[in-house]
């Protein structure tokens, strides 16, 4: 499989061909990842993925590759960036098909959602938890992930995760005067 | 969270739930945006731990954020599988046309010379059509040689002897008549 470290940017973004397909075949399988996804998380078929993806290539593409142009090396890995954008395009490209389609009635609930740009607030004072404790409840409890998916996630040790709930879960039971 | 991997207890899931409840602690706290480049940055463990710290906040907070989040992360774990071919084909074809923008968009002589390319193709076959009928009829004697004669010829021009006996005799042999 064709590897993100074989790509010469400067070579990409002057506009070679060879450099082009190169990663093309390098950047697919992050981007139709991404898509499946998203396909998924929109109740589209999973067919559409292909179309999804092949999208996020021509956003790429365009302009004299513009969105392309943006990626700096120094701030974040090709594949890391890739999916990001990628995501975005996805998800753009499948609320411009929703819109040209469909009637908000016809929109399922779980689609809608996923759009919601609402912030929850936890009603916890400020300063209780850390920002990382509050993140590992979120994930532990809310998302119902395996410490070992928090922990891959956050890139730390499960024991980490473990250790991190534990001081969280103390914190808020003091706070609160809740027994364990 | 996993049944295969439990933490936590009851009472801390039924803490959390609690704090979820009610009314939305102070918007004083309303937390700053944070860019798609920062999270990217902390996706990859390049933030220093303040900057990481914000977007901890965030993610903490914001859904939508955390899902966007998981799906980068979840996706690039499913990123082993290979696309689809047909996927990468048309994808790769994006360049072939694309390719050609950077040359129309430069300046110079090889600009210039892309925008009259049609216009010299043109031109260039229209010449050696031109050439090819000019030297051909030059070729052929022109308009002088077939005027010439008076436009006129006749086949007895070209017989020179008339037929003798033996001739005659031999046509006969061979079946034809004279």
């Amino acid at each position: 499989m064709a590897s993100f470290d074989d790509i010469d940017l400067p070579a990409l973004l002057a506009g070679g061909k060879r450099d082009w397909d190169r990663f093309v075949a390098a950047a697919a399988p992050v981007i139709h990842a991404v898509a499946r996804r998203v396909v998924a998380a929109h109740g589209v078929a999973a067919d559409e993925a292909v179309d999804v993806a092949q999208d996020v290539f021509v956003r790429l593409c365009a302009d004299d590759r513009r969105l392309l142009r943006t990626y700096d090396p120094a701030r974040a890995s090709m594949g890391t960036w890739l999916a990001v954008v990628a995501r975005s395009c996805a998800v753009d490209h499948l609320r411009r098909r929703r819109q040209s389609h469909a009637s908000l009635d016809e929109v399922p609930e779980s689609a809608a959602a996923f759009e919601d740009r609402h912030v929850e607030r936890l009603n916890i004072p400020a300063g209780l938890l850390t920002e990382r404790q509050a993140l590992v409840l979120r994930l532990l409890y809310d998302r119902e992930m395996d410490v070992a998916e928090v922990a891959a996630f956050l890139k730390v040790d499960a024991q980490t995760v473990r250790s991190t709930h534990h001081k969280a879960m103390l914190r808020l039971r003091e706070h609160f005067r809740v027994e364990a | 969270m996993s049944e295969m991997d439990p933490i936590g207890t009851e009472k801390d899931r039924a803490l959390w739930a609690r704090l979820k409840a009610g009314a939305p602690a102070n918007d004083e706290a309303r937390l700053p945006p944070v860019a798609d480049e920062d999270l990217t940055a902390w996706l990859d463990g390049r933030l220093p731990p303040d900057a990481a710290a914000q977007v901890e906040a965030r993610l903490a907070a914001d859904s939508r954020m955390l899902t966007l989040a998981l799906d980068v992360t979840g996706a690039l774990r499913e990123a082993a599988t290979p696309a689809p071919d047909r996927l990468v084909t048309r994808a790769q074809a994006l360049a072939g046309f694309e390719a050609e923008r950077p040359a129309r968009a430069a300046g110079g002589l090889s600009a210039w010379f892309a925008r009259w390319r049609r216009g010299f193709e043109i031109a260039a076959v229209a010449g050696a059509f031109l050439v090819v009928c000019v030297t051909g009829f030059s070729l052929g004697g022109g308009f002088q040689e077939a005027y010439a004669n008076g436009n006129s010829v006749e086949i007895t021009d070209f017989v020179t002897a008339t037929l003798g006996d033996s001739d005659i005799s031999f046509m006969v042999e061979q079946g034809s008549q004279p």
